[in-house]
């Protein structure tokens, strides 16, 4: 019993650990698979993958996305409370523009949803 | 080895079951010891035994063995609803265990149980995702390939390093040990 690890069985090794990697690679690189969803008077019009970087508008706002983050840069709303809610990226956390009715949430792996803004 | 039911054998098979019970025990410590970022993640000791068992005397020895195994740890630590989960996950190991054996023998006992690994925690996050009907989840099958891989390929050189030994001290005769025949034959 000298040759306790066979030649196949490195084989398999660099294999399984060539699959995970490049599969965690992938995964990654897809963003973190979450997606933000853009609604007008609660209806969705849009759902934007936040793995792809682009700034487009909805009705007189305009929003960005960077990072797998979003938010909204632009408003012509008088308060720019929508602004002001900044980058939004865990699942579950949304902005809304009341006065243009637009509002945002991050739907998506929802694995860990974390509380990382609370509305005063 | 002759007969099924020797006196012998039930003996040697009910020293396994207990030292597959106390491997678990010393995995369970050995995770207190070094808390991992990875929730879910041992290093699957007690498939050691099963292999012994396979290699040195039957699929069936095996399944009966792993059965109690669970049942006896359920006992000892959670409760039943830890024997219906885990009792499932023991016996597709096993069988994958014996399918690997059987059928690949390029392999030796190495590659037989990182294969089984990496199997058992796919099954793992297949049935999470089940459970929790969260998608993403498949997201940590690839982690736990790595995991696998890894933990997989360390019980399987402590199973190569230590069957001929452990045999010996129980005195069983090789019956078939074909994966060490194999390696002896084609390594050396």
């Amino acid at each position: 019993m000298k040759n306790i690890v066979r030649k196949a069985d490195i084989i398999l090794f660099i294999l399984l650990i060539a699959a995970a990697a490049a599969g965690i690679v992938l995964m990654s690189g897809a963003g973190s698979g979450s997606v933000a969803v853009v609604r007008v008077d609660g209806v969705v019009t849009r759902q934007v993958d936040l793995g792809v970087d682009q700034t487009f508008r909805v009705g007189d706002v305009q929003l960005q996305v960077k990072d797998g983050a979003i938010a909204f840069i632009a408003s012509d709303c008088p308060n720019k409370e929508c602004i002001h809610a900044g980058w939004l990226k865990s699942p579950g956390s949304s902005a809304a523009c009341l006065p243009n009715r637009v509002s945002v949430t991050i739907e998506g792996t929802g694995e860990q949803q974390e509380v990382d803004t609370v509305a005063e | 080895m002759r007969s099924n039911f020797s006196a012998r054998r039930i003996a040697t098979l009910g020293a396994l079951l207990a030292i597959s019970l106390v491997l678990s025990i010393v995995e369970s410590m050995l995770g207190a010891l070094v808390p991992l970022p990875i929730p879910g993640v041992k290093l699957g000791l007690a498939n050691i035994v099963f292999m012994f068992i396979l290699v040195y005397f039957s699929l069936p020895s095996a399944l009966v063995i792993a059965v109690l195994r669970t049942f006896l740890a359920a006992l000892l630590t959670g409760g039943l609803s830890m024997f219906l989960f885990s009792a499932p996950g023991a016996i597709l190991s096993i069988l994958l265990m014996w399918v690997a054996m059987r059928f690949v023998p390029p392999l030796s006992l190495v590659g037989v149980s990182m294969a089984c690994a990496v199997a058992h925690n796919l099954a793992q996050v297949c049935v999470a995702v089940l459970i929790t009907g969260e998608v993403n989840l498949f997201y940590y099958a690839f982690v736990l390939i790595a995991v696998g891989a890894v933990s997989g390929s360390i019980t399987g050189i402590v199973a190569g390093a230590t069957f001929g030994r452990a045999a010996g001290a129980l005195r069983i005769k090789e019956q078939a040990p074909h994966i060490l025949q194999s390696n002896q034959g084609g390594a050396r």
